[in-house]
């Protein structure tokens, strides 16, 4: 508590020296592994808590230690925050945050519901902001800034400030348009989470299947001030780029570099969605987050590299000036959105010491970048499977696409059949956790492939702008649609893989006690130990898990914290289970589904040692 | 259970993996009607099967039944049996009618982000295979998509159908997707889409 007092103090000095004072607040509130105060844990992305009294020798012996229904049925995403003795958790729409009293037996101290009347502050019906949500209601959870406000970041793209006692609003802002076509713009939501940086927020924005132009928006976190606005696409100007000083591969990346790679004004509907994990690096005051897929699905209709969808973004977050960009997949024809996590590590790469950024795409790369220069340092494949390219050339950072798993090359109206991955990616948002101990990367993953049929549709504002089918089922020679994995990001090499039954689609959470924790679609909350991959327990949740692990210590205990609430995409891929089309009766069946395991529910499960 | 069509003649032909395959002229691609004016859907069998040459895989299985059941409804125990003993199983090939085709293709584009692939649901969406297998009629089903539904009696708060009515990759494909959904519920195409069209024809 005594925590909360002094910041709301400090929020009464003035601007200049609280931006300083609270970034280096809240990065020392990080660093206190009795308290997990942002989605990642740290702006690092790391995921990992230096708490080791649950470890290798005694997490066979867990046991739930308390439970907390969020009375929301539908997919749950994020985790938890514990800010002092108070525990802050989210649900899908309608986007309600409860705060929990760890002191008295997690007695709800204040909930807080964005709806009102059936309608977001944005004016817009929950009927209606549901309806243009692509692949169900998540939301990837509440950040907090150390001036006492809980910041959410709703399905109808409003802002939030939250008083973080009270739960009181501070101020909202509702930052694009979920509306329809009275706008005569396209329909975006809210599912990221927002983004605290010194005194600002920033958030970003989904709806690439809506035909979106999306963009990172960073506001003032007293007021709610809008500060600056960089889209994904367009002319320089709007995207916040110096075409002298802005690199791409080392190079400046030189004047209209968006434009000269779409068709006409095809940017204008351009997609390039930012609703994944992001990262910031406080010496380099560098802000990194990734853009999603080009609109439509159809690439016969945007001939081009399409830039910058499909991006690495490395920005100085107090003016929002570019200062590299690397597009993983230009011209995507696959819908491999590049907006998953994003993680620091100062690592040694192949001999030579590195600020390194590594992120697993969904396009089944894995890239280790200095994030200092925006070099490509290493670039290879996490999932045998991957085929739509045979490698990335590290002269140009292009992937070296394959005709035959190319859907333009094929063309509209064709099916292309067995790409690897599927479009869910090799990995999706479900973010990867870094083991300090052991240097590896703990990687949940998808093992799944596709057929792919673009094909034209007609862009109507606040519709549904997708222009492809999709069909998926396992990857060849196997029977399982997942992997945890431990990823060597120097040497470019998976160290240990444990094939699950279905994608593995919850944040990892790696501790000092050796192991790493995950969770499943069927519902298990599972720990094994980092070095080898072997399984030390596991525990059936109430519902699937899509949600991300967290750690916090309250009265000298050490718990565990994990959202189940199956949904997502995986609960609209999987729930019926998926099939090998080609196969015969031999396999028909053999994929079981989803719905055989578990069903909805959002459910905090926290664990601890008995 | 089923009406097999004979293909009485082979004029088209489509390319895969750069290979010419010889396709069957359908008997018909017109919609029909039932008794009470619904389209039905309509599905043109082969006689035996078309390999696919890049993967010797066949490239028309349109369905498989274990004891005279489509494996979408097979019970576990059906299934075992059937694994056990090739007898008891039995191989459908053939095409989707252009209509049926054009609506799995519009399912896959709009509706199976909530309702699921192959029209099977989703962990809040329900299967629109079950929901016609069940007596969701063409009428209710037309309706339901022109107008949306809101909370559904019983269903959970956040569970909404939006209106696709004023939606031009929808509204005129809405007889297509119900075709499509109908083949499905009736057992009569499997999962799965490796399902080669028919040549479209002017009509």
């Amino acid at each position: 508590m005594s925590i909360l007092k002094k910041s709301i103090i400090a929020s009464a000095a003035l601007a200049l020296p609280l931006a300083v004072s609270a970034n280096s607040k809240l990065e020392k509130m990080m660093k206190d592994p009795s308290q997990w105060v942002q989605q990642s844990g740290d702006y690092a992305g790391h995921r990992y808590t230096t708490l080791d009294q649950i470890n290798k020798s005694n997490v066979g012996s867990l046991k739930v230690a308390w439970t907390f229904s969020t009375g929301v049925l539908r997919g749950h995403e994020g985790g938890p925050l514990v800010i002092g003795d108070t525990m802050y958790v989210h649900t899908a729409i309608p986007n309600i945050v409860y705060a929990l009293d760890l002191n008295d037996d997690q007695r709800i101290i204040w909930k807080y519901n964005p709806v009102k009347g059936g309608k977001y502050p944005g004016g817009e019906t929950m009927d209606r902001v549901i309806s243009v949500m692509c692949c169900d209601n998540v939301n990837r959870g509440v950040n907090y800034h150390p001036n006492g406000t809980i910041v959410l970041h709703a399905a109808d793209t409003s802002v939030i400030a939250l008083d973080a006692k009270t739960g009181k609003e501070k101020w909202i802002t509702t930052n694009l348009h979920a509306g329809t076509g009275k706008y005569g713009v396209s329909a975006s939501t809210g599912s990221g989470q927002p983004f605290i940086i010194k005194d600002t927020v920033g958030v970003g924005c989904s709806g690439a299947e809506f035909g979106v132009r999306c963009n990172w928006t960073s506001y003032d976190i007293n007021s709610g001030k809008r500060l600056w606005r960089a889209y994904s696409m367009g002319p320089d100007k709007d995207m916040l780029v110096d075409p002298n000083k802005t690199t791409s591969m080392l190079k400046p990346i030189g004047k209209d570099s968006s434009l000269k790679t779409w068709p006409g004004d095809a940017w204008k509907i351009g997609g390039g969605s930012i609703w994944g994990f992001y990262g910031y690096d406080s010496k380099l005051n560098t802000l990194y987050y990734g853009t999603g897929n080009p609109s439509t699905w159809n690439p016969v209709v945007r001939p081009g590299d399409n830039k910058w969808s499909m991006t690495i973004n490395a920005r100085n977050p107090d003016n929002g000036m570019a200062k590299w960009l690397y597009q993983m997949t230009p011209y995507d024809e696959w819908d491999y959105d590049g907006v998953n996590e994003m993680i620091l590590v100062d690592m040694k790469v192949k001999g030579k010491n590195r600020q390194a950024l590594v992120h697993f795409d969904r396009n089944g790369f894995a890239y280790t970048m200095d994030r200092a220069s925006g070099e490509l340092l290493v670039a290879e494949k996490y999932d045998p499977a991957v085929n739509w390219a045979t490698h990335v050339d590290m002269k140009t950072g292009r992937p070296q696409v394959q005709d035959r798993y190319s859907t333009a090359h094929q063309g509209e109206d064709v099916n292309t059949t067995n790409i690897c991955p599927a479009a869910l990616g090799s990995k999706d948002q479900q973010p990867a956790a870094y083991d300090r101990l052991s240097g590896l990367f703990m990687v949940p993953t998808n093992h799944v492939c596709m057929d792919y049929e673009p094909f034209k549709v007609d862009y109507v504002a606040g519709n549904a702008y997708v222009g492809a089918t999709l069909s998926m089922y396992p990857a060849p020679g196997g029977t399982h649609l997942g992997n945890m994995i431990a990823w060597d990001a120097d040497k470019g090499k998976i160290v240990w893989s444990n094939p699950e039954p279905f994608s593995v689609w919850s944040g990892a959470m790696a501790t000092a006690g050796g192991i790493t924790f995950y969770g499943t679609l069927e519902g298990y909350a599972k720990a094994v130990e980092s070095k080898t991959g072997k399984e030390l327990f596991k525990f059936k949740t109430p519902s699937g898990i899509i949600g991300n692990f967290m750690s916090y210590k309250h009265k000298g205990k050490q718990y565990v914290g994990i959202l189940s609430g199956v949904g997502g995409w995986a609960g609209i891929g999987l729930a019926a289970g998926l099939t090998d089309p080609t196969a015969g009766l031999g396999a028909v069946g053999a994929y079981s589904a989803l719905h055989n395991h578990t069903a909805l529910g959002g459910v905090l499960t926290v664990f601890s040692l008995p | 259970m089923t009406k097999k069509t004979i293909l009485t003649s082979l004029i088209a032909s489509v390319f895969v993996a750069g290979k010419s395959i010889a396709m069957p002229t359908p008997d018909a691609v017109e919609p029909q009607f039932d008794e009470n004016d619904d389209p039905t859907y309509y599905v043109t069998y082969g006689e035996g099967d078309r390999l696919d040459p890049s993967t010797e895989k066949p490239l028309n299985l349109i369905q498989i039944y274990c004891k005279e059941q489509a494996v979408d409804f097979a019970s576990d125990e059906d299934m075992d049996e059937c694994r056990a003993n090739d007898d008891l199983v039995e191989m459908k090939y053939g095409w989707m009618d252009f209509s049926t085709y054009k609506g799995w293709r519009a399912y896959h584009a709009e509706c199976h982000v909530c309702h699921g692939p192959d029209a099977m649901g989703s962990t809040y969406a329900p299967s629109l295979m079950m929901s016609v297998k069940n007596g969701l009629d063409y009428m209710d089903f037309y309706t339901i998509i022109a107008n949306g539904k809101g909370v559904a009696e019983g269903a959970q708060e956040g569970n909404v159908m939006p209106a696709f009515g004023e939606n031009t990759n929808v509204e005129p494909h809405i007889n297509d997707i119900y075709r499509y959904v109908k083949a499905r519920a009736d057992g009569k195409i499997r999962r799965g889409v490796r399902l080669p069209k028919l040549p479209k024809f002017k009509e």
